[in-house]
């Protein structure tokens, strides 16, 4: 699963990490100071780390608890992300961690506790309702069974009720919801495109069909989901790929249970664009004409210009207005 | 003088020609040149071979030397292979640096972990021959100063360093027989052709990935370009490549153009 697993030594004999270790007795075991020594090196590639990526085990400092970037969101309330991981298992060709990141290796911060701290502090200060997403830089659920991350922060919620978590995933490994009572104040989201996309894009990720059962087992185990369109990305009669997926979904699901559905196009800061470039020259989705807006780049809209908003009225036609919502 | 492009696909770091003798009759390398500090060898599938001399400096100073003459646009494979002290691992063994180490300056590197099968160390790099074998680590001269600058040509994923070990507590240094060091080399010949092989089919992935259609040569020659109209030339080239537009671009760069700046705007407009 892993080619190596680089160790901070800060946190080498920690419970966390010796249980991690010995799960994989048989890979290089590397010692480092701090874990940017490794992951924010120059003169790495990203796209080639991608086909065999390291786990690195480190301790988080600074800041834990970050307000979530503007329209992230699905309410009003205060909302803040945290990311316990770096990195996503899944190899999504439009996803802007290939831009962010200069290595693809997946870090695991195992600081569980100073993340829990952190949290506590900002519930403490946010009286009332607040919402706090993971899996803004990682897919929170797709590597469980190694980072045990719901284990830790399900039961730290679950005493907290004011406060939300949305974990927001492709994953369809849900064995830790599904081991232990529903509680009210998770949401459990899952990303979706179209089939056609999602064979040509979402590499790794579980099936469309796997991911729907996946979250109807959940709504029957009384857990909320969510869905989310998220990254539209517009083509030539874009809305009837759009309509036989939202067929698909919502007939597996349980809609008036769902607790919120979004979408959301395709954008992607400039920067972030221009070093996936240079990994994926000869990617077509990299090639197509784009436009930018306030430093963020979006596709050019092929054929029709009101494409995207067919997509959002059908979408519309399979859920109660209430529980919609536009990101971005 | 060596010519241009004496560097290969793959360019191989070697201290010593003791440790070079083997090599050089592995991959059937041939001397091009008497350059006197930092004699090359190479073959004609894309192999050669620096003999850099003892020490860290010295493999800087020739993995430098080789970068000079490297293939543009293009990326290579960067691989020291020599003799290394280890304080537990048996005399013979081979191991792939997990992790290098410069005593003198706490500098670290961390080689890419892509390749798998081999066997693997942390590598210190001391400037005085390791006598006391402290950590369970492999002890060498060149592996800092190597990589140093081979990642700095290239990058992390396909820079190795591959020791075979010479000495080690129970086989002291001292008691080193310079002659068997040629015979310790070969004894690894397969699984050093494996590496290669490794290392190459790596690279082939990346630079396919990288490759530009044949017409961009054509037109960089053919039309006058600024730094950036180069490389608005090139983003434009691979665009057509990556939507299996190589026929139309050919077509387009038969045409006569009365400036770079037309040559580039048709092109663009050309795009989807």
């Amino acid at each position: 699963m892993f080619s190596a697993i680089y160790i901070e030594e800060e946190v080498a004999q920690w419970e966390r990490v010796q249980k991690i270790l010995a799960s994989y007795p048989s890979i290089p075991h590397i010692h480092c100071s701090r874990y940017g020594e490794v992951f924010n090196r120059k003169g790495q590639n990203f796209r080639m780390q991608k086909s065999a990526p390291a786990l690195i085990l480190a301790r988080k400092h600074g800041k834990f608890v970050l307000p979530s970037p503007e329209g992230y969101g699905f309410d009003e309330n205060p909302s803040y992300y945290f990311s316990h991981m770096l990195n996503c298992i899944y190899d999504c060709r439009y996803c802007f961690l290939q831009g962010m990141y200069r290595s693809a290796n997946y870090v695991l911060f195992v600081n569980y506790e100073d993340f829990a701290e952190s949290l506590a502090d900002m519930i403490v200060k946010n009286p009332g309702p607040s919402v706090y997403y993971s899996g803004y830089d990682c897919d929170s659920l797709a590597l469980e069974p190694v980072s045990g991350f719901c284990d830790y922060f399900l039961p730290f919620f679950a005493c907290r009720p004011e406060a939300t978590i949305e974990i927001r995933t492709k994953s369809t490994q849900i064995r830790s919801f599904l081991d232990r009572e529903a509680i009210e104040n998770c949401v459990i989201a899952m990303s979706f495109s179209p089939e056609l996309q999602s064979q040509k894009w979402e590499n790794r990720v579980p099936s469309i069909t796997k991911r729907i059962d996946a979250l109807a087992k959940l709504q029957k185990a009384g857990w909320k989901v969510a869905l989310r369109f998220e990254p539209v990305i517009v083509e030539e009669d874009s809305h009837l790929a759009y309509k036989e997926l939202f067929q698909h979904v919502f007939s597996g699901l349980d809609v008036d249970m769902l607790h919120s559905v979004s979408s959301g196009v395709f954008r992607m800061p400039v920067d972030f664009h221009k070093n996936i470039v240079k990994q994926y020259p000869d990617e077509e989705l990299f090639s197509r004409k784009m436009e930018l807006e306030d430093g963020m780049l979006s596709l050019k809209p092929i054929g029709k210009k009101d494409e995207f908003e067919k997509i959002e009225t059908s979408l519309k036609s399979f859920i109660p207005e209430e529980k919609f919502y536009h990101c971005g | 003088m060596v010519k241009a492009l004496d560097a290969g696909k793959l360019n191989i770091v070697v201290a010593h020609s003791l440790e070079a003798k083997p090599l050089i009759a592995l991959f059937n390398l041939e001397k091009v040149t008497d350059h006197t500090a930092f004699p090359i060898y190479k073959n004609d599938k894309g192999i050669s071979l620096v003999l850099s001399g003892m020490g860290k400096a010295a493999a800087t100073d020739a993995s430098n030397y080789l970068g000079t003459r490297l293939e543009p646009e293009l990326i290579s494979a960067w691989l020291n292979i020599g003799i290394a002290g280890h304080r537990s691992a048996a005399i013979g063994t081979g191991l792939l640096a997990s992790k290098i180490t410069e005593k003198a300056t706490g500098d670290v590197f961390y080689p890419g972990m892509l390749i798998s099968g081999y066997d693997s160390s942390p590598v210190i790099t001391v400037d005085e021959i390791e006598k006391e074998y402290d950590e369970d680590v492999a002890y060498e001269m060149e592996a800092s100063g190597f990589y140093r600058a081979a990642q700095a040509l290239s990058s992390s994923e396909f820079v190795q360093t591959f020791k075979i070990i010479s000495d080690n507590r129970d086989n002291h240094v001292d008691q080193i027989n310079l002659q068997n060091i040629p015979g310790m080399i070969e004894r690894q010949g397969s699984r050093i052709l494996e590496l290669v092989g490794d290392l190459l089919d790596l690279l082939d992935t990346h630079n396919s990935r990288h490759r530009l259609p044949k017409v961009f040569g054509y037109l960089e020659s053919a039309y006058k370009l600024t730094v950036t109209q180069r490389i608005q030339l090139k983003r434009h080239c691979q665009r057509f490549q990556a939507q299996d537009k190589n026929g139309l671009l050919e077509e387009l760069s038969k045409k006569n153009y009365h400036s770079t700046k037309q040559l580039l705007s048709v092109l663009e407009k050309t795009l989807d």
